[in-house]
């Protein structure tokens, strides 16, 4: 009788270390459809780098050496090269050009307040494209 | 099938984005497909979020022009003007006067080096 019981608490043990799996794959199931539905794919940005010098600060003196810089407008109805307006593919061409010669120049942006901001990054992005980095933002009225 | 299904909840844990709060999903970014991406950006970067109605955002919080100008005082004083990086994530709707006082904010708290953030691939 002794050892029946003990066999039988035995037995009453080992059932109960059993973990149920059915709950807990119903639960990883649901986690996992809760994961696949809430994944966004998340884009690549680009931080475009800009300088933007104070008007306020006296311009400095270069006698022996004109400086080079490219004047790029950036107005609410397009953009302006030297102060002619020019259409986007026009300025990439321009751009192009001016960067075999050197890519060091400063590119002095003239950005109208009116202008819309993706007309900027733009802009920037052609600059990029041609490695140009020496980049000034000012803001016109 | 249990061990794939734990592997997928593991990866999806491990990539799951905490920082959703630095973009702003109103702000609609400009492409730039020509632009080098950003593989690793510094901890103490200032994103300002500039929605296309002009509402500034920051860490999910909307904010007007003199608060951010505080913040990036606390933020200079500490750390520096040098160390802070700014990057403007400015929708591409929005007039660039608005962006110019966010410049300007920079510029008087030392910040003379500012980002614009855009788009390379959608992912």
């Amino acid at each position: 009788m002794a050892r029946q019981k003990r066999r039988r608490k035995r037995r009453d043990e080992e059932e109960e270390a059993e973990i149920p799996m059915a709950p807990m794959i119903d639960v990883v199931f649901l986690l996992l459809i809760y994961f696949i539905m809430t994944l966004e794919p998340i884009p690549i940005f680009a931080n475009l780098n800009v300088f933007t010098p104070s008007t306020d600060a006296p311009p400095k003196v270069q006698p022996d050496k004109p400086p080079e810089v490219i004047r790029i407008g950036v107005y609410s109805d397009g953009f302006t090269f030297d102060e002619i307006s020019v259409t986007e593919r026009q300025l990439d061409n321009f751009l192009r050009t001016l960067s075999r010669a050197s890519k060091t120049q400063t590119v002095l942006i003239l950005c109208a307040t009116d202008s819309k901001h993706g007309s900027l990054v733009r802009l920037l992005n052609i600059c990029a494209k041609y490695e140009m980095t020496n980049l000034s933002v000012v803001s016109a009225n | 099938m249990i061990d794939v299904v734990f592997q997928m909840i593991i990866f999806f844990i491990c990539t799951i984005d905490l920082d959703k709060n630095k973009f702003d999903k109103k702000v609609v970014l400009e492409w730039a497909r020509d632009a080098a991406e950003v593989k690793e950006q510094n901890p103490l970067t200032i994103n300002v979020n500039v929605r296309a109605d002009g509402t500034i955002v920051i860490g999910g919080t909307r904010m007007n022009v003199p608060t951010f100008r505080a913040i990036l005082k606390n933020v200079t004083n500490r750390y520096g003007s040098a160390q802070v990086p700014v990057v403007i994530r400015g929708d591409k709707n929005v007039l660039h006067g608005r962006v110019r006082e966010l410049m300007d904010v920079c510029k008087s708290a030392g910040i003379w080096r500012v980002s614009f953030a855009a788009i390379v691939t959608d992912g």
